[in-house]
């Protein structure tokens, strides 16, 4: 009895010793991971400046601090400050030119990875492959068992890895839809080395390539995505709101919302009613993203009023106990250094969303900062059509990063309709901040805003959230002293204002009188 | 001592001679607009964020590799646009006309890659110099008295004010609104008191400058209908039979002028409008407005769009550029949605009023710099050399609208004397005038009225520019009158003889 136990134990070590061993990144992990992501060109006739920012929001999701740079503003030497060097090929059709850099890149001992096309020799040559050169073909991006598939638009060329030594990690595979049907690694890992023949910002291939880059950086993970509806205003239909939070209560589905507020017109009673809805929400198992504003007329010397205002809207929101978790945003303030030093840096936890049409910078540096965690914002559309291939988000599969699935707020019943129709359709087992042990923390002029196991706490004190309007203390307003000059002022428009009117009034009766006398004179009498 | 007298009577009538009161009034305010607009460091307007209308449409564009300021300071050197120009006027406007004869004296003059905001000041100081004399001319003439030169200074005193001057070294539409009005009330004064031996080159002068005034901004369209009460004026000239069929297609002009003005507003420059009647106007001047929205019909959150900018100055919670705001908000009303709207809460529209009243006088543009960055000053820094006259006006004129209607009806009363009397005697002057004078009020009356419900609060000061500078022609007219007695009848030589 003794000895089974004993051999019980014995196993139970080995397995978890094993267990460990495997969990274990089998690429080299860089203690502060810092990695230059180095892009050849924006090439926005193409719109793929959205791939460079997909990709930046996807290492910050990872907890790696990315600084991007032009190839063409490489100086020699800069990689020395970095434990990982990505390429991104942005348009094939021209070279990299900076000898620097290409020497520089082949020197490093880091972790190197190389995304799209024009893959160097010497590349290769660390990669311990052979490239081949792939034209005019379409591809099937699936895994090992052909389980999940993905049919990929057509390539007019396409650089493969073959003959890939044996420690090589392949992560998805590329099928030739030619008849020789020959398979060909998408992402592979070799050492500290990696490759990704291209990218994309969404659907199969975003996962793969999101796994292969957290797993090169050794951070890859588990993750169940978050549901998160996006998109939602002040000036959002808020009766659909209230009927979608109360669907998804319903549904047991846990969610999260990314708004914005406003500072200003709190009293209003439309305030009110947005604040009551918000904190339906959070009684119903949703929680609450901060939204960054839209921004105008920015200049470097808006962040004081930047900080202002995100103060104001988390104070405005605390005094209606509504406690967002997190800030969510657009990738690119993560690249601007007033944006994140007056807003992200607020909170722990950051949802990256996609870029606007136009980003505007306040003061650009692509020196993104990393956070306890940042949550890489996929649209749902991504996941669900996907042409001729498995709908993944009926296979549900967990994420290698933290992810949250973003449908945008329905305005109308109908689209509201359309949403629960969509949602029906994914199996996700959507992930629950309050179950599974989030800790979260905001902090903003002297309130923090803490979020535990589903319980919020301000300034350290847990607090219940009720479905009426709180009764907070209101300050009175301050009334600016008024000086008597404009008391004078405002006097003196009013006196004149009389004084005429009275004169007009006489006047008036003047002309009556005389023009009576007037009459009188010619009347015999 | 006769000799001394002689003497002093003889420089007198000479100085008179090489001086006369326009050109003198001429001189002094081309010294002192030129001063400021030419001498370095120059002085003009920030981009409150409306230059581009004027400048992308001309080729002119923002030079790269140098930080473009709004609103802080202005800028003096914009790039010259040397290939095909894409962009098309977002506006139907007169204003391009005068961009780009300061564009062709750049490219002459200076550089055919660099232009120098000056040479937009130079354009509208010519323009300006030219108002001035014909201006003091009008106030004058055909007195030769020496009180001619307090006129001639008070006409300094009042137009050759630097916040009028300021507007000069910028792409707005103002300085040539300014110049324009000026001719159209001198040429008309001058009509009146039949200056010329001809008749139609003021006539001329004054179908131009008012047509060309009226096309200059979209919102000088209702303006159209102000002068067309001047211009009814004009059927009270003699022999008017043989000049009838002229001045009837005159006037058609001008209200065809008007309407296309108005009807050419390009659509996303309507939508700036509309949005901000809303925000700036509808939402303002009332405590919470979300219950009046939802009783006529507009969702109530949009309440907290309360003093919202369509262009946000920073930062805002919504774009309202994006089609969401177009298809829920703006789709939901328009121009009689508000005039329904301001009947229902007339307390509300009554407050709006007065704050447009408190700002009539008020014509130096507080929200932009008037220096550029090379001279040192601090961000936004207000010109206050010789801003005596808006200054004075700005404090002191009475903040309630209803004294500015009150004022209306009492200066309609005072010409109104001078139109009997000269009706009488079968004379024009007095009888033009008080067409004049009421063209001028009813523009100093609804234009405010006009920009609240047109465009709320928002650039209030702005939009009702041609407010204060109708009252400063009927202020100096008044003033000039009184000194040369020509008040209550025509000008007679020699002083009062009823």
């Amino acid at each position: 009895m003794k000895l089974k136990t004993l051999w019980r134990w014995g196993l139970l070590i080995v397995a978890l010793f094993s267990f460990w061993y495997w969990g274990q990144p089998s690429s080299v992990e860089a203690a502060t991971s810092k990695v230059l992501l180095v892009y050849d060109s924006q090439n926005v006739a193409q719109n793929d400046q959205t791939k460079i920012a997909a990709v930046q929001r996807l290492l910050t999701s990872v907890g790696v601090r990315v600084t991007t740079k032009a190839a063409a503003d490489y100086r020699a030497g800069t990689l020395k400050h970095y434990q990982g060097v990505i390429t991104m090929i942005n348009w094939p059709q021209t070279d990299l030119n900076n000898a620097d850099f290409v020497r520089d890149r082949q020197r490093f001992k880091g972790i190197r990875l190389h995304i799209g096309q024009n893959l160097t020799a010497a590349e290769a040559q660390g990669l311990q492959a052979k490239r081949q050169k792939l034209y005019h073909q379409q591809f099937t991006l699936q895994n090992k068992s052909g389980s999940r598939h993905q049919l990929l638009a057509f390539s007019e060329t396409m650089t493969t890895l073959t003959q890939l030594p044996a420690k090589a990690q392949t992560i998805g595979w590329l099928k030739s839809q030619s008849v020789t049907k020959k398979t060909y690694p998408y992402g592979t890992i070799v050492g500290n080395q990696g490759y990704l023949p291209y990218f994309s910002a969404g659907g199969y291939s975003f996962v793969l390539a999101a796994q292969t880059i957290a797993q090169l950086f050794g951070k890859v993970g588990h993750y169940q995505p978050l549901l998160t509806i996006t998109k939602v205003t002040p000036y959002s239909n808020m009766a659909v709101l209230d009927r979608l939070s109360r669907y998804l209560y319903q549904q047991s589905i846990p969610f999260a919302i990314s708004t914005t507020t406003v500072g200003s017109n709190v009293h209003f009673k439309a305030y009110q009613r947005f604040a009551r809805v918000l904190r339906n929400i959070e009684n119903r198992g949703g929680v609450v993203f901060l939204k960054t504003p839209a921004v105008g007329g920015v200049t470097a010397s808006s962040g004081k009023e930047l900080a202002t205002l995100m103060d104001n809207y988390l104070i405005q929101f605390a005094q209606n106990q509504v406690f967002p978790v997190g800030i969510s945003t657009s990738g690119y303030w993560n690249q601007d250094q007033v944006y994140r030093q007056y807003a992200l840096t607020k909170a722990d936890h950051i949802l990256l969303l996609p870029n606007p049409a136009s980003p505007v910078y306040a003061k650009q540096d692509n020196q993104a900062t990393t956070f306890k965690q940042a949550i890489y914002g996929l649209n749902a559309t991504s996941l669900e059509t996907v042409r001729q291939g498995s709908a993944l988000g009926k296979l549900a599969d967990d994420f290698p990063v933290p992810t949250a699935v973003t449908f945008t707020m329905p305005n109308s019943q109908r689209s509201l309709n359309n949403l629960k129709r969509r949602l029906s359709q994914l199996n996700y087992q959507w992930f629950n901040p309050a179950t599974e042990g989030t800790a979260t923390k905001i902090v903003s002029g002297t309130a923090t805003f803490q979020y535990r196991n589903g319980t919020y706490f301000l300034n350290g004190q847990a607090t219940t959230i009720t479905a009426t309007q709180p009764h907070t203390k209101t300050l009175a307003a301050v009334k600016p002293e008024e000086l008597w000059v404009n008391r004078f002022f405002k006097m003196q428009g009013t006196v004149l204002l009389i004084f005429f009117a009275i004169t007009f009034g006489v006047f008036v009766l003047f002309i009556f009188l005389g023009r009576r006398v007037y009459v009188n004179m010619f009347k015999r009498k | 001592m006769p000799k001394l007298k002689q003497a002093y009577f003889r420089a007198i009538k000479v100085f008179k001679r090489i001086l006369p009161p326009p050109l003198l009034a001429m001189l002094i305010c081309a010294g002192l607009a030129g001063y400021l607009i030419f001498i370095p460091p120059i002085n003009g307007l920030a981009d409150n964020g409306d230059f581009y209308r004027a400048m992308y449409s001309n080729g002119i564009y923002k030079l790269l590799g140098t930080h473009y300021s709004y609103f802080s300071y202005v800028t003096q050197h914009f790039g010259l646009m040397q290939y095909y120009n894409e962009n098309q006027s977002v506006i139907f406007s007169s204003q391009p006309w005068f961009v780009h004869l300061a564009v062709f004296f750049n490219k002459i003059f200076y550089s055919k890659t660099v232009f120098d905001l000056r040479f937009m000041g130079l354009v509208n100081y010519v323009l300006y110099l030219g108002a001035i004399y014909l201006l003091t001319d009008a106030l004058t003439f055909p007195s030769k008295r020496l009180r001619n030169y307090l006129i001639a200074a008070l006409v300094v005193f009042v137009f050759g004010d630097s916040s009028f001057t300021l507007y000069f070294n910028s792409f707005f539409a103002e300085p040539q609104m300014l110049s324009l009005t000026m001719y159209s009330f001198a040429s008309f004064i001058l009509l009146a008191r039949q200056r010329y031996q001809h008749r139609w080159p003021l006539l001329l002068l004054f179908a131009i400058s008012t047509l060309v005034l009226i096309a200059s901004k979209s919102q000088n369209a209702p303006l159209a209908l102000s002068f067309t009460v001047v211009a009814l004026g004009l059927l009270f000239l003699p022999h008017f039979q043989a000049q009838r069929l002229y001045i009837f297609a005159g006037i058609g002009v001008l209200l065809v002028t008007g309407v296309l003005t108005y009807k050419l507003i390009g659509k996303d420059f309507a939508y700036v409008n509309q949005y901000q009647a809303f925000s700036h106007g509808v939402l303002t001047q009332t405590g919470d407005p979300s219950k009046a929205l939802a009783k006529n019909g507009i969702d109530e959150q949009y309440a907290l769009m309360k003093d919202q900018d369509y262009y946000a100055k920073q930062f805002a919670t919504i774009q309202p550029s994006q089609s969401y705001v177009e298809k829920n908000l703006l789709s939901k009303y328009g121009f009689g949605w508000i005039v329904k709207y301001y009947l229902q809460h007339p307390k509300q529209f009554g407050k709006l009023m007065d704050l447009a009243a408190a700002d009539v006088m008020i014509t130096q543009t507080k929200a932009v710099g008037d220096y550029t960055k090379a001279s040192g000053a601090s961000p936004g820094k207000q010109l206050t050399f010789f801003t005596g006259y808006s200054s004075i006006a700005g404090a002191f004129f009475p903040q309630k609208f209803a004294f500015n209607c009150l004022l209306a009806v009492a200066l309609v009363m005072v010409y109104a004397v001078g139109f009997y009397n000269d009706l009488k005697h079968g004379e024009i002057e007095g009888v033009l005038k008080f067409f004049q004078v009421t063209g001028l009020l009813t523009i100093f009356i609804f234009v405010p009225i006009i920009a609240i419900v047109g465009d709320g609060d928002a650039d209030l000061a702005k939009h009702i520019f041609m407010a204060p500078v109708s009252l400063d022609l009927i202020f100096v007219l008044f003033v000039s009158d009184i000194l040369n007695h020509r008040l209550w009848h025509a000008y007679h030589e020699g002083g009062p003889t009823t």
